[in-house]
Order: C-alpha cells, then sequence, then structure tokens
C-alpha cells in the first residue's frame, strides 16, 4: 500500500488541477486579499482570519481534485487493472484517502507560511499547531465525499460537481467573505455547512485559544454522512468497474 | 498435475445479450491455450469471469483450485484486459515499479523491461506512448509479478509486424520455464501457430476444441486447407455445433 501511495501522491504532484486550485490560487488570493482589501486598522485581524480560509480552502482544493482523480483513472482503465493486481480493492481506496492526507499539508503549509512570514501573523506554538492539525483532520469528510464523487461519477460530470461543490461550499462557508456579512437567514444557515464548521475549528483556535465543540460535533455528523456516501459509491463501483 | 485454470459452466448474461453461455474449461499448468473467436464471441466475459472481475450468472471459475480473487491477491495471476489500462502522469518505470510492488516475488527490472521490450522507454510519461508501446508496457504489466498464470486477452492488438514476432518469442520462452499462458485472439494464425491447444468461441460458447489439425478435420477440410476455413464453417450460424 506504501507503494501505492507513493505512486498516487507522485501522481497528485504532476496533477495541473492540484497545483492550481490546491497550491497556487488560495496564496495568492490571501495575499490579494490582505494587501489589497484590508484597511490598516483591522490589517492584524484580517490577516490571521484570512489566513485560515484560505488555508482551508487549498486545502479542499487539494481533496477536490484527488476526488477527481479517481473518475479519470476508472475512465482511463487504470482501476480495473488494479483490480487484476494483488492490491485489494479496500487497500485502493484506504490509499487514496491517504493520498488526500499528504497532499494537503503542502497547501496548508503554503498559506500559514504566507501568514506567518509575510504577515506577520503571530499565534503562540500551541496555536500553530492546533491550527495546522484541525485544517488537516477537518479535510476528512471532505477527501470522502469527493472519492464518493469520483467513484460514482463519469469523469466530466466528477470534475463538474467536485468543482461546483469545492466553489458553492467555500463561499455558502464564509471562506471568502466572513458570514457575518451575510444576510441574517443565509449566515444562519451557513453555521450548519460543513466548510464553515471545519473552518470555524481553526477561527476559533486562533482568535480563542479553543476550538469550538458545537463545530466539532457539526463537521463529525458530515463526517458521519461523507463516510456513509464514500462507502456507498465503492461498494458500487466494485460491482461495475 | 494441477489445473491452473477452470471453469466450470460459467454463464454470464446482460440485458441485450448471452455473452457466456454455459462454458467449461480447463487448462493444465504448463499450457498455451488460445481462445479463439469473433468479436463478441465472449472471449473477454469468459476472461473477466476466469479473473473474478465479472460475477458469473451461475457457474464457477477457479483458478489453481481457488477462488479467482483469492489467487489474483496471492500474485499468482498477471493479466492484460481489453478494458484495463495505464494512469496518467506516471513514467513507464514508475508504474512498472508500482505495480512490481504488488507482487510477492516478483520478475527482475531488468529482465521484465527486456522480455516485454520495453528498454529505453522507462523514463517517458505512460501518456506519451505510442499504442504498440502502451501495449507493451500492459503486457509488461501483466508479467511484473512474476505469475505462473498469464491471461491475456488480444495481446497483439496494436503491435508491428517486428514486435509481434518478438511478442511470440517472449511467450515461448516462458512456456517453456513453466508458465501456463492463456490468450485470446481473432487472428487464427497467431492461434494456430503458438497455441498447444486452440478453444473456438462462438454465441458464448464452444464450437471446436483441439490443436489446429483437430479442428480441421472437424470441419471436414484437408490439412492444408486455411483455418479459417475451418473457422467459419464452425462459428456460422445454423451449422451444426
Amino acid at each position: 500500500m506504501i507503494a501505492y501511495i507513493r505512486l498516487e501522491t507522485r501522481k497528485m504532484m504532476r496533477d495541473t488541477g492540484y497545483v492550481t486550485m490546491g497550491l497556487a490560487i488560495p496564496v495568492t488570493m490571501y495575499l490579494l486579499f490582505t494587501t489589497l482589501a484590508l484597511p490598516p486598522e483591522a490589517r492584524a485581524g484580517g490577516a490571521l482570519w484570512s489566513m485560515v480560509a484560505m488555508a482551508a480552502y487549498g486545502a479542499l482544493g487539494g481533496v477536490f481534485s484527488n476526488g477527481t482523480g479517481i473518475a479519470e483513472d476508472k475512465a482511463l482503465g487504470w482501476m480495473r487493472q488494479l483490480r487484476i493486481t494483488p492490491i485489494t480493492p479496500f487497500h485502493v481506496i484506504a490509499g487514496k484517502t491517504a493520498t488526500a492526507a499528504i497532499i494537503v499539508v503542502p497547501s496548508i503549509a503554503l498559506v500559514l507560511a504566507a501568514g506567518a512570514l509575510i504577515n506577520r501573523v503571530s499565534l503562540d506554538p500551541a496555536q500553530w499547531l492546533t491550527v495546522a492539525a484541525l485544517l488537516w483532520a477537518g479535510t476528512i469528510p471532505f477527501s470522502l465525499f469527493a472519492l464518493g464523487n469520483g467513484y460514482l461519477l463519469s469523469p466530466q460530470n466528477a470534475a463538474t460537481a467536485n468543482l461546483a461543490t469545492y466553489i458553492g461550499m467555500s463561499a455558502l462557508g464564509g471562506l471568502w467573505f466572513p458570514t457575518t456579512n451575510f444576510p441574517a437567514w443565509l449566515g444562519a444557515a451557513a453555521t450548519w455547512t460543513p466548510v464553515n464548521n471545519y473552518a470555524n475549528l481553526s477561527w476559533s483556535v486562533a482568535f480563542d485559544h479553543s476550538p469550538d465543540p458545537r463545530s466539532a460535533l457539526v463537521l463529525l455528523a458530515w463526517t458521519a454522512l461523507a463516510a456513509g456516501y464514500a462507502r456507498r459509491g465503492y461498494l458500487r463501483s466494485g460491482r461495475m468497474v | 498435475m494441477t489445473n491452473a485454470v477452470v471453469l466450470d459452466d460459467v454463464r454470464k448474461s446482460y440485458p441485450d445479450v448471452t455473452a457466456v453461455d454455459g462454458l467449461s474449461l480447463t487448462v493444465p499448468e504448463g499450457q498455451t491455450l488460445a481462445l479463439l473467436g469473433a468479436n463478441g464471441a465472449g472471449k473477454s466475459t469468459a476472461i473477466g469471469m476466469l479473473l473474478g472481475v465479472i460475477a458469473p450468472d451461475s457457474g464457477r471459475a477457479l483458478l489453481y483450485g481457488r477462488d479467482p480473487a483469492q489467487a489474483v491477491q496471492a500474485g499468482m495471476v498477471g493479466a492484460m484486459q481489453q478494458e484495463g489500462g495505464t494512469p496518467g502522469r506516471v513514467t513507464v518505470k514508475e508504474l512498472l515499479t508500482f505495480i512490481r510492488a504488488t507482487y510477492p516475488d516478483p520478475m527482475p527490472f531488468a529482465d521484465l523491461a527486456a522480455i516485454a521490450q520495453v528498454t529505453g522507454l522507462e523514463r517517458k510519461r505512460v501518456e506519451s506512448l505510442s499504442g504498440g508501446q502502451r501495449q507493451r508496457v500492459r503486457f509488461a504489466m501483466a508479467l511484473a509479478g512474476d505469475p505462473g498464470l498469464l491471461v491475456l486477452d488480444e495481446p497483439t492488438a496494436a503491435l508491428d509486424v517486428r514486435a509481434r514476432r518478438e511478442f511470440w518469442a517472449a511467450m515461448r520462452r516462458l512456456n517453456e520455464r513453466g508458465k501456463t499462458i492463456l490468450f485470446a485472439t481473432h487472428y487464427l494464425e497467431e492461434a494456430d501457430r503458438h497455441a498447444d491447444r486452440i478453444v473456438v468461441l462462438a454465441e458464448g460458447r464452444i464450437a471446436a476444441e483441439g490443436t489446429g489439425a483437430d479442428i480441421r478435420a472437424r470441419a471436414e477440410l484437408a490439412a492444408a486447407s486455411p483455418l479459417e476455413d475451418a473457422f467459419l464453417a464452425l462459428t456460422s450460424k445454423g451449422e451444426d455445433r
């Protein structure tokens, strides 16, 4: 399985979708927002808030690209080829999930580094560690959902579904503009979305020193749903591939 | 002697067609068997069932006395399927290194590259290869684990005359090393020249089997007749099978 993770990680590092959505765009947007859009008095808080938002946005770009990759592999006959090698179908999905967990690391690290080095964001060491760890672990439900799409849908449909979900959930989850700027009803709805709770875990650590338990619970509920969806996709593709 | 392959009255229907209609077949270890048939005769479905990637509606398939999926996971089989393919964004070397790592006792890389004629392609990206080169990589994937049984569905499709000749020379050496080889083809001459035994499939059933000479005799043709005449006589509709 290590060999499979190594192969898949290599493939992702060469995937222009991942390099664009997971690495280049989030850090660029972060630097644009913080240097052009923030008035001086809001700069310190804004740089921290936006750092978490764009690190989350980059990590999500990585996991959605990874999920789309499954649909491409299916269309190329690679999933079918894997079925006749000794690697078990379970190890394939576990390996692909592990790949997602690896490729989100540079996405998160890049934006956090830009925050620390360019925008002089200052957190204590425990906060840095917790923020990074929560941004990393919180990608699991999104990773499972994106893999489910990859298993169930054709490459074009998976790419469209993953991109639409990625952009839509990021906007609704308040990664681009805080949900406090939304109309009241939309802001209330946003607090139930997976992306908002994912980012809020790290925002609450960055601003208040402890993760918000409500966000943890809501995200866990979404994780259970996403795991069910990925499992369904995997079982169905096992019959069809 | 152990049987490498047993198909016991397997049947598989799709909504619009009966692909395999009660096929029984036994391949003893060390034999080279050709599955000969026109397009749609059921060759690929039969191969899918014996590899455990297509579930038969009834009957059963055994590889070395085991369930096919177990034999595949134990690394006893290497295969080229029609629907099998290669992934994007990896080099030939990376791909074959991964496949080798999934088997318990793989073939040394240099031997593999020489036998499958992929020497000199190692550093190329798989998606940049020509059709014939990619076909050789697919053969290399089947061979990488040095399994006892090779199952090859139309292995020489896309190969030019020289590559085809070298492919069969390699197959002969592998057979001399004790490998069991089952290949599907619609090239009569290949079956006649390279197989110990030919099984002619038509409409999912065995229309004839034996050596090329047996099959000519069965169709009541002179020994010097082209096998093609026997094939057409035995597989055309309305003939007594």
